[in-house]
């Protein structure tokens, strides 16, 4: 929701379908594995259907999403233009307390007059 | 116990008190997402902007709540919201998609959710069922204290 209120076509709450992890069985994930996919919890937004989901969805090994392991997260991102690949921690203390700084900073560097290129 | 070692100290804050005694230039909004009451963040953010001050959130819950009234409220007060943290906490996922003025973003798909995909791939790699891996998870103070935020898809849904 927050990343379709920042590219300006906001999903709202009722149009977001949620499947839970917990069905989710070992049995589940050693099946898709022999199988040749992996289960990964995926969120997809559309923001031309203004439709958004969350739910375990089974990931073929050859996608590198399939290799987002861990507390790593990964987001693709569609546009008119082309098509992108974000990979990053999800949290972490040391990297989420930087991401805070940089906001800190950012607005430090505004108020203060010294805006930089790109800042 | 706490009040005799810290006879100045409160065990509580109050915006009002704070503002009243000091002008910040940033508020830093760090408590935990509450989807269901609001608070406090919502209640937090909104006071902030109220009294002029910048804000800087890892807190989704206003966001997701409130994403127009607080943007509207920071607009009216000409101060700024930032929210990186808010979507893949530990990176600079955000500020890349801002900077994407010129493109017509028709979808986005991905892992939102650090807690989930640990979860996920320790039952892969030590053969262990869901209350296993979440267990796990919560040792390294990854997973939300209350697992059903992350497990549930409500923390991915306010992502997405």
């Amino acid at each position: 929701m927050i990343i379709s209120n920042v590219v300006g076509k906001p999903i709202r709450l009722d149009g977001v379908r949620r499947v839970s992890l917990a069905s989710v069985k070992l049995r589940d994930v050693m099946l898709a594995l022999k199988e040749g996919y992996t289960l990964k919890y995926i969120a997809r937004a559309d923001f031309k259907e203004r439709r958004a989901s969350v739910e375990p969805v089974r990931i073929p090994r050859a996608d590198i999403l399939s290799q987002v392991r861990g507390t790593m997260n990964a987001v693709k991102i569609r546009s008119d233009v082309g098509d992108y690949l974000f990979i990053g921690r999800g949290g972490g203390a040391v990297e989420t307390a930087h991401i805070v700084l940089d906001d800190i900073l950012s607005i430090a560097l505004e108020v203060g007059g010294c805006v930089r290129p790109g800042g | 116990m706490y009040q005799a070692l810290n006879p100045y100290g409160l065990d509580y804050i109050d915006l009002d008190i704070l503002y009243s005694s000091v002008t910040p230039d940033v508020h830093v909004e760090l408590t935990p997402s509450d989807y269901v009451s609001e608070a406090p963040a919502l209640q937090n953010v909104l006071r902030a902007l109220d009294y002029g001050v910048n804000v800087v959130t890892a807190n989704k819950a206003p966001l997701v709540l409130a994403y127009d009234e607080v943007m509207g409220r920071a607009k009216a007060r000409g101060v700024m919201v930032r929210f990186k943290a808010t979507v893949m906490g530990g990176s600079p996922f955000i500020d890349m998609l801002l900077s994407m003025r010129s493109h017509d973003v028709v979808g986005v798909e991905g892992i939102l959710n650090a807690t989930s995909n640990l979860i996920l791939t320790l039952m892969e790699d030590e053969m262990v069922e869901l209350e296993g891996a979440i267990a796990r998870a919560q040792a390294p103070g990854v997973a939300e204290a209350n697992v059903e935020l992350d497990i549930g898809g409500s923390m991915l849904q306010p992502n997405s």
